[in-house]
Parts: C-alpha cells; structure tokens; sequence
C-alpha cells in the first residue's frame, strides 16, 4: 500500500477543508443558521483497514451513510458516514425540527440525504474543479450496516480488500452541537493515482516550483 | 414529447413512459430550455407541455432564478453533479397544486445527461410528490403533540415556558387562572412581569442547571397579590433553539399553615429541634436557643453538644438512659431535666419531647422543648403546702387531745365549755394561717380575733407595732391569749361591765424579742394570787416557754392582773429593717364602741334558728333553751325560714340566728327581711368573714364555728343591745353565775 507522502497529506487536508467549506457555505444558507464544517485529517488506507477502524471507533453501533457514485479523471465511490444516532441528530439539528418521533422519518431520511449530496458535491467538486474538467456525480442515496457493508460488500462496489480508500474525518458544528462523522472515497488504483497526480500538480502550483500544463 | 426525428415512427417506447410516469420528469438543453415536460408536470404546473417546449426554465418559472434550485440546475449542466433537493430542506422549489388547489408539497432530483453529440451535457429534473408522507408525519406529530397538550391543560400546577432570557414562550390554562392573565397577554412579555426580581433566581437555575434541590419562588398576580410557588425547571432544544420549561406549584396554602403551625408552637412557648444522628448536627429553632440562653443562630445550625453540655450534672444520666429506652423501643422520648442557660448560668427546667426518625438515608431526632420551671415550682410549692397542711392537722389534733386530757373539771358542763373555748382557738388560729398561706400571721390579727367575742363597749384596746409572727407561732399564742381572756370573762375584768383590756406590745431593741403586755383595768379588785394554778395559766406559761422561745411574767396587782409574754426573735418574721421602731403605735377600738354590755335578760326572748347542720341546730336549740329563750324553727332551708319570718310577722322575732350558708345558698334575703323589721342578726359561718357589704351593717354580729354557750350568749346579748331592745325581764348579771374569784 502506498501512503501519501506528508506534503500530500497536508495538501489533501487543504483541500479536504476547501471543499467541506464550500458546502458549509451551503448548508447555512439552507438553514439561515450558521453551520462548520471541518476536516482535522485526511489519510489513505486499505479498504480492510478503513473498516476495522470504522467498527472500532464506532463500537460496531449502527452506522448510516449517504452515498454517491462518481466518475470523471478519477472514478469511485464517496460516502459520508455517520453513527446512526448521529445522523438523526445532525438532520435534526440541520432541520431545525423538535426532537419528535422516536424514529427517523422517511423525510428525514430524505433530508439527511441530501445534507449527504451538498457535503459529498462540495467535496467532489472542488477537486473537479482543480482539473477544470467536470467530474460526472450521481443522485445521493441512504445505506446503513457495519463499516462492512458500507465500504464494501455489494456487487456494485466489489473491489479487493487491499483497495485504496481516501479517509477523511469531518466534525460538524451546528446549533452549537458537535457531531463527528467521516468521508471515505473508495477508488481502484487507477484513479488513486491520478488523484496523487492532481494533488502533486496543486502543490505545485501552491509552491509555486514547476509552471502547470 | 416532440422530436423531429421520431414524429414518423410516433412516440418512441421512452416517450411513451416518461409521459406515464407518476412523478414530474422535464430535461433541460445545455442551455437550460425545455426539452422534454411530461403530462404528470403539465398537470401539476398547469403549465402544458406545449407552452413550456423550447423556453428558458427560468422563463417558465421565473420564481426560481438565484435559488439553490437554479444552482443545482446549473452545477448539474456544467459540471456535471447531481443534486438532491428535499422538501424538508427546501419548502418551495416549484410552484405546484393539485387540481383542487391544494399544495403539492415534493422533493426534486436534478442530474447531469450526457447528449446525442459528444460533449453535449443535458439535465434531467425529476419531481416527486411527498405530500402524503409529509401529512402523514404532520398528523403523528399532532397527535402526540396532543397527548402531550392534554396533560399540560389539565394540570393544576402552572406551566410556563420561556426561552433563556425569560420571555414567556407558552403558558397553560393553569398559568392563566393563577396569575390572572390571559396567554395572549402572557406571551412575548419578559417573566419579570410575573416573578419581579425573582426572575433572576429563574435564569440562574437555567445556567445551572436543573437541580436536585426545589427552588421557591414569589410571583405577583394581575391584580397585585402574591403567591407562594415551588419550582422545578427543565430545559430543552426545539428547532435549534432552547427554551426553559418550568412548572409552578402553589405553596401558598401550605406555607401559611407552616406559618401558622410555627405560630402555634412558639405561641405555646416551645422549641424544636431537628438533629441529625449521624452527623450529631442539628437544627434549632430560635426560641431552643434562647431557652438554653444561647444567641439564636439565623441559619439554626446547632450540635447535640451545645444541648448536652447544658444539662444539670445530675440528670445527664437519667436523660440518656430515657434517650437509649425510647431508641431501643421506637417509642417517644419524654424528659423532664434541669438544664443551666449559657448565658446567665440560670437553672430552668425544661421538658421535652421527640421522635426517632427514618428520613431518607439519615436517622433523625426530632421533637419540642419547653420551659416547664413554673409548674415545677407550683408543684413543689403544692407538695410543701400538702407537707405543711398535713404537719399542721396532726400538731392541731395532736393539741386537741392534749388539751382533753388536762383539762380538769369535776363538772361536765365547765369541762366541755373549758374544752370548746380552746379547739375554738385552735381554729381561729387556723384561720387566719390559712388566709396567709400558712406563711405566718400578724400578731395584732390574732390578738384582735381571740378578744373579738368581748368588743363591745370599747373595752378593749390594742397597741402596738406591725409584727408578723411565723406560722409555728400562732396557734400557741392563739391559745395562750384564749385562756387569758377566758380568764378574764370568768374571774377579770371582762367579768365586770365597768372592766377593761389593754393589750399592747414591742420589740425589744437588743435582743429582738417582742414582749406583749396583757393589761386588766377597773375590773374587780384582786385581793390576793389565786390560790392555785389553773390548767389555764399552766398552758399560758408552758406554750410561752416551750413553743414561743420566751417566757411569763405574771403580776396580781390590785386593779388587775397584768401578764408580760416574751415572744423569742425566731419567732418573728423580720419586717423590712427598722418598720417596727418607725411605726406609729396604733390603736384599735372595737367597733361599736359606746356600748355597755347590756344587762339585758335572754330569757322569754324568741329566736328564729336556721341551720342546714341538723346535729349543730340541734346543739343550738338545746343552748338557747337552757338561756330560757324560745326556739324558732330550727329552719333547714331558706324557703322554711322565709315562711316561719312570714309566719312569725304576728309574733316578734326578738333575734335571728342565721347559718350564712345554707346549702349552697345564701341567707342574705332572709337577713334583709328581718333587717327591715328591725330584727337583730347573728351570723354563724364556719367561714371566717362576712363579705364587705354585709360586715358593714350595723346590726350584725358574726359567731364562728364552733359555737360555745358563751359565745353564743354574749352574742345574743350584743345582738339585742344593738337593737336597742331591753323589753325582756331584766336580770342582774350576778345571776348568770359569773362569779369573781
């Protein structure tokens, strides 16, 4: 497994943070409340290692998350992962709804995806947007299970467990409630390449050192 | 949908399905016109298909330009994302109805479409109705929501909701009844206009909080009263907003009973206590401290030591042991102690009273405490005076028999009026102890009393200075002044009308002792000592040597004996220091003086008798037949007495002798009666005095009980003379058998 080198890291965790801010900016104009996003680190890791972690960190509890496919110079899959008693709290406090039935509602499984979409095209977008080539997404949709079946499992996203996967961990602060959540990317080696590519260019183009083509 | 390229073929199968679909379906060109508007779209926007082909969206719907809608719209057309927009994030997105008009409430999806040429990018919006779902949430959330309402309405407690800074949010219908206000009125208004400053003490149990201990507030009503309330405060989000929810309970009842309870208990001069048995800490209400004469502590705080260390030496056992009794058998502990206040060191005695108690984790000792030193020393007054009564009747009865066995007398009748005379001494001795309380006497009462059967006619006077004599005094002196006047009556100068009595006394300045002087005047002459000593001066002299501390001088002058007592200095109670020599000698003359005793006959006089005492009234009748006088009655009541006065009006009544009390009646009406028709009264009353009014009157004469002949003649007698009636044969004196020495 090939890990980022610290510069990259640095340089993705730039990113990370220019786009979750983007759909910050998003988020509080939706809710006319003010709303922070923030991404302390940015690792990448094999498939396994990101779910072991997920189940440790999470105690195995219901996890909930809003996928969504992408394609473009790098294809993969971008999900925002909650625990699910989180991800209740988040729409809630998002919605500014009471703290009403006992379950989440079908609207509010809804809204939590498209508090997913805003945060996962936010994210997507701005890397797209370092290649000024648009990077195709698809509609948003609610999965729930272990760190397992999330990142992996379904024919759909087949992929070996040594896969590379992009993990972030993304703290929201809303309504003065602080809520912790994680996007994890899960790309082939292919598009983890380009994307090391991409950021190998931005950083470049930050320092300055090589003229871009 | 219209395409040039399939209007031969007719609509494709795609075509066909988009129109079908149950959901609105519209695909925008690059650059954002109208490509494709399904029926489920015309029919919702009522817009047709035909009027939105080929134009701008945002010509369509021009509402949309700068939403998140039109961004999405855009993002989707040029890079390509997809967007997600929920109702519940986005209230309005299209301008939608049902055909009745209704609000369609939907969500929208807005994704990019690749084109028929390459690099060509469409978007594809599709619309989907949630109206249903959202309705079907609403209506949950109302019924819970109503759930919850009725709880609240029909709660008797106010419940008030603010948020944090105190402006009242809500308020149920209890609120309104207490407080006097509506909820519109309530609403929006800041807490203060309910809590005043206590509105503060709200605030602070929100940032602190909520809180084991209830927090207790005073709020003002509409009309400007004010009400007790306990609180209990929760605090919660709604909406990403807080809001503090408090309930009210009135506690005004049940302070003012607290208050009157507490009333009641220092009213009633007691102390409680509240002590804590595993920490030895206590609560003290003030007046527990001021019992134990400690500065009362605001809070209360006290120890069971600042209680122990208070206890009389000797009763700390006994309180203990009652203490481990009423602990070990779960019954109420009872002490009464002696304890020494802390400031002043003065001994009181308290009684107390408390219970062990469970409360929660601790175990309590709780009770009252009160002062009980009055009833303590009235009972120790009572036990000293049933001590002193019973002292007294032995040492009486205990004279008595000693007064039967010496007195000597070959003739019955001179030994049973011997006898009478001095148990009548006995007990006008007892009288007058009794009247001080058996605390002493003074000694001219007690002289005053023994000469009061011969006061008529100023022939007896008293001097001398205020002496109070000790009650283990009196009743000898009583007895040595009865014989001496006896005596007199008999052999001296109280046996001559012409004789007379001086009796004075004073303290002797060296050695405190009061010498009294029995002086007899212009009786008749005494020619020599008698030849032998009676029972009577024998008795004189004993009880002065042996019970007054002094002793007798007895001289037989020819005028008339004079007899010098000495009365020992402990048998005087000292007076305020000097009053004796300061004070003027006074001189009591007998009422009614100017009266001779007259010489008047008994015999033939008719004396109405009434007496509710069968065995005395017998005794009364045979005495006033043996003095020759007719008997009246003896009445038992006063209904007989008032009808044989009635009766007797013919008749005269010479005398009434009329028993004061007549079962429980008085004989005052019948005294009246005889008063009006000039009738002298003689009272007999085992009471010592008449009431004021009655004493006054001049025609009265009082007989103690028991009555001797003696007396009861000389009372007769005096009786008529202050009538003035002198009808009767008269008798020389001679003849009633008095006889000189």
């Amino acid at each position: 497994m090939k890990h980022l080198t610290e510069t990259q890291r640095d340089a993705l965790t730039e990113l990370a943070n220019l786009g979750v801010g983007r759909a910050a900016a998003s988020l509080s104009r939706m809710v006319a409340e003010p709303i922070h996003l923030a991404v302390p680190a940015v690792d990448v890791m094999r498939r396994i290692t990101a779910i072991k972690l997920l189940d440790e960190r999470e105690q195995a509890a219901g996890l909930v998350a809003v996928g969504q496919g992408f394609r473009g110079p790098f294809s993969g899959r971008a999900l925002l992962i909650f625990p699910e008693a989180r991800s209740l709290e988040l729409v809630r406090a998002v919605v500014g709804q009471e703290p009403s039935l006992e379950e989440i509602a079908d609207l509010e499984q809804e809204a939590l995806a498209e508090i997913g979409n805003v945060i996962l095209n936010g994210f997507l977008g701005t890397i797209a947007n370092l290649l000024a080539r648009p990077l195709y997404t698809a509609l948003p949709c609610v999965e729930r299970g272990t760190g397992g079946v999330i990142l992996g499992g379904s024919a759909e996203k087949e992929l070996e467990p040594d896969a590379p996967v992009l993990f972030l961990q993304i703290d929201f602060t809303i309504r003065s409630r602080d809520i912790r959540g994680y996007i994890a990317v899960l790309m082939n080696f292919h598009s983890l390449e380009a994307l090391e590519a991409l950021v190998e260019e931005f950083v470049i183009r930050l320092t300055g050192s090589t003229a871009a083509p | 949908m219209n395409h040039p390229a399939d209007v031969a073929l007719g609509p494709s199968l795609a075509d066909r399905v988009i129109e079908a679909m149950e959901g609105g379906i519209v695909v925008l060109d690059s650059s954002g016109r109208v490509l494709a508007w399904n029926r489920w779209m015309a029919r919702s926007s009522g817009i047709a298909a035909a009027d939105a082909f080929g134009r701008d969206l945002t010509a369509v719907f021009p509402a949309i330009v700068g939403t998140r809608l039109w961004t999405a719209i855009q993002d989707a057309l040029v890079m390509g994302v997809s967007g997600l927009l929920t109702h519940g994030l986005n209230p309005s997105l299209f301008p939608l109805r049902y055909r009745d008009g209704r609000e369609l409430l939907h969500s929208v999806a807005v994704r990019s479409l690749p084109g028929k040429v390459e690099g060509e990018v469409l978007c594809l919006i599709q619309v989907s109705d949630v109206t249903a779902n959202v309705q079907r949430e609403q209506l949950l959330r109302e019924r819970r929501d109503a759930r919850h309402r009725a709880v609240v309405d029909a709660a008797a407690d106010t419940i008030i909701t603010t948020d944090p800074e105190g402006i009242i949010q809500w308020v149920n219908p209890s609120g309104e009844r207490q407080f006097g206000y509506t909820a519109a009125e309530l609403e929006g208004e800041s807490l203060r206009l309910l809590l005043g400053d206590d509105l503060t003490r709200w605030t602070e149990a929100v940032t602190s909080g909520p809180g084991a201990v209830p927090l207790w507030l005073t709020g003002r009503r509409k009309d400007g009263s004010l009400i007790d309330f306990e609180l209990s405060l929760s605090q919660w989000q709604s909406g990403g907003r807080s809001y503090v929810t408090g309930i009210l309970r009135d506690i005004t009842e049940r302070r003012r009973e607290q208050e009157r309870l507490r009333l009641a208990v220092e009213g009633a001069g007691m102390a409680t206590w509240d002590l804590d048995l595993a920490s030895g800490s206590a609560v003290w209400s003030r007046h527990h401290f001021v019992l134990l004469g400690y500065e009362p502590d605001p809070t209360g705080a006290a120890t069971l030591d600042m209680w122990e260390s208070r206890l009389h030496p000797d009763d700390r056992d006994t309180v203990r042991a009652e203490w481990a009794r009423a602990e070990r058998e779960k019954d109420m502990c009872r002490v009464i102690t002696r304890i020494h206040r802390a400031n002043d060191g003065a001994q009181r005695w308290v009684e107390a009273f408390g219970r062990f108690m469970q409360n929660g984790g601790s175990r309590r000792f709780t009770g009252v405490l009160f002062d009980v030193t009055e009833r303590k020393t009235a009972e120790e007054h009572q036990r000293l005076l049933m001590r002193e009564v019973d002292h007294r009747a032995k040492n009486a009865l205990a004279v008595v028999r000693s007064v039967l066995r010496l007195t000597r007398s070959d003739d019955p009748k001179r030994f049973a009026e011997a006898v009478e005379g001095r148990v009548a001494a006995l007990a006008r001795a007892h009288t007058l102890l009794a009247r001080d309380l058996w605390t002493g006497a003074s000694l001219r009462a007690v002289i005053e009393q023994e000469l009061a059967p011969y006061h008529g006619g100023g022939r007896i006077a008293i001097s001398g200075g205020s002496v109070r004599l000790t009650a283990d005094a009196v009743q000898p002196l009583s007895m040595a002044l009865h014989e001496l006047a006896t005596n007199a009556a008999k052999y001296g100068a109280l046996s001559d009308p012409g004789g007379r009595v001086e009796v004075s006394w004073q303290q002797e300045p060296a050695t405190g002792a009061v010498r009294l002087r029995w002086a007899e005047l212009d009786g008749p002459p005494i020619l020599a000592p008698p030849e032998r000593r009676g029972f009577g001066s024998t008795l004189v002299e004993s009880v002065v040597r042996g019970q007054l501390g002094g002793h007798t001088d007895v001289h037989w002058h020819t005028e008339g004996l004079v007899c010098e007592l000495l009365i020992a200095r402990s048998k005087i109670i000292p007076e305020l220091a000097g009053a004796f020599e300061q004070a003027p000698p006074g001189t009591v003359v007998w009422k009614n003086s100017g009266f001779e005793l007259p010489a008047v006959s008994l015999r033939g006089r008719r004396i109405l008798v009434v007496e509710d005492e069968p065995v005395v009234a017998m005794e009364l009748q045979q005495l006033l037949v043996r003095l020759g006088c007719e008997v009246l009655g003896p009445a038992g009541t006063l209904d007989e007495a008032m009808a044989l006065a009635g009766r007797g009006s013919g008749n005269s009544i010479d005398v009434g002798i009329l028993d004061v009390n007549l079962h429980g009646q008085t004989c005052y009406p019948l005294a009246d009666l005889l008063a009006k028709r000039g009738v002298p009264v003689v009272y007999t009353s085992g009471y010592g005095e008449l009431p004021e009014g009655r004493a006054a009157r001049d025609n009265v004469v009082l007989l103690r009980k028991p009555v001797s002949d003696r007396d009861l003649e000389t009372a007769l007698r005096r009786a008529l003379a202050l009538a003035g009636g002198s009808t009767a044969d008269q008798h020389p004196i001679a003849e009633r058998g008095l006889r000189r020495r």
